[in-house]
C-alpha cells in the first residue's frame, strides 16, 4: 500500500502544477480550479490500479481532468437556452473578419511587434477565460498543453475535425476579444490605428 | 498552394497536423509570399504568448495539503 502510494505520489504529483493551471483556465475561478484539481486526483488514486505502466500519466491525469470538467460542462448544457457552437461541418470558417492579423496589418507598430509588447500575460489569460467553454477547451489543450489534435480529440470525445474547427474559431474570438482589449485600453483606434 | 488555401491551412501547418505532403506545399509558399510568411510567424507568436502566459500560475499549498489528505482517505 505505502509503494503504492510512493509510487503514484512520484508519478502524479510532478503534474500537479499544471493540472491546477489548466484547470484554472477551464473553470476559470480559483475555488473552482482547486476543487476540480483535487478531483483529478482523487479519480486518478481510486482508479490508479486501471493505469497501465509505462504509458503516459500526464495524458492520463488530462483525460480525467477533461472528463470532470465536462461532466460538470454537460449538466449546465442541459439548461434550457443553451446553444451548442459546434457547426455541423467540420470544415473551418475561413473567414478572416476577426483575425487580429488583419486588423492591425496597416497599422504601425507592425502587428508582431503589437503583440510582444503590448499585450501582458493577465490580458491573454482574460482573453482565453473569455472564450466560450468548447473553443476554451480545445486552446487550453492545443495550444497551452501542446496536445495534438488527435490527443485532444481522445480527451474531449469528439471527432478530431470537430477540434480542428473549435480550435481555429476560438484562435479568432481571442484574436477577436484582444483586438476589443486594445481598442477598450487605448493602444489602438478602432480604425486599426495606434492612439 | 494560393493565399487563400495557405491561411485556411495554416493553424493545421503550425501545430504539425498536415501530412508531409501538404506541410511541404504550404511550407514553399510561406516561404515566397511575405503577406503569408508574417502572417504565419504572427500566429507562431500568439501561441507562444499563449503558452506562456497561462504557464505561471502557482499551485496553493492547501491544494497540495488536500490532495495529500485524498490519498489516506480512499
Amino acid at each position: 500500500m505505502i509503494l503504492r502510494r510512493e509510487r503514484f505520489q512520484k508519478e502524479a504529483f510532478p503534474f500537479m502544477e499544471e493540472i491546477y493551471a489548466s484547470a484554472l483556465r477551464m473553470a476559470r475561478q480559483k475555488e473552482n480550479a482547486e476543487d476540480l484539481a483535487s478531483e483529478v486526483y482523487a479519480r486518478a488514486w481510486k482508479s490508479y490500479d486501471q493505469f497501465e505502466p509505462g504509458t503516459h500519466m500526464r495524458a492520463w491525469l488530462y483525460k480525467i481532468l477533461t472528463n470532470t470538467f465536462i461532466n460538470h460542462y454537460r449538466q449546465k448544457q442541459r439548461q434550457p437556452g443553451w446553444v451548442s457552437l459546434d457547426k455541423p461541418e467540420g470544415d473551418p470558417d475561413t473567414s478572416d473578419g476577426s483575425s487580429l492579423y488583419d486588423r492591425l496589418a496597416d497599422a504601425s507598430p507592425r502587428p508582431d511587434e503589437l503583440l510582444a509588447n503590448r499585450f501582458l500575460d493577465r490580458d491573454l489569460r482574460r482573453a482565453i477565460d473569455s472564450l466560450p467553454e468548447e473553443f476554451r477547451m480545445a486552446v487550453v489543450l492545443c495550444d497551452v498543453q501542446s496536445f495534438s489534435y488527435q490527443e485532444a480529440a481522445d480527451m474531449m470525445e469528439i471527432p478530431i475535425g470537430t477540434v480542428r474547427s473549435r480550435l481555429f474559431r476560438g484562435r479568432r474570438l481571442l484574436q477577436k476579444i484582444l483586438w476589443e482589449q486594445a481598442v477598450t485600453a487605448g493602444v489602438v483606434n478602432a480604425a486599426g490605428r495606434p492612439s | 498552394m494560393n493565399c487563400k488555401e495557405s491561411l485556411r491551412k495554416i493553424y493545421e501547418f503550425l501545430d504539425g497536423d498536415l501530412e508531409k505532403v501538404s506541410s511541404a506545399e504550404i511550407e514553399v509558399h510561406i516561404n515566397c509570399c511575405r503577406h503569408c510568411w508574417d502572417r504565419f510567424e504572427f500566429e507562431k507568436q500568439l501561441k507562444t504568448l499563449i503558452k506562456k502566459s497561462c504557464c505561471k500560475e502557482i499551485c496553493p499549498d492547501t491544494l497540495r495539503k488536500r490532495i495529500e489528505a485524498l490519498l489516506d482517505k480512499y
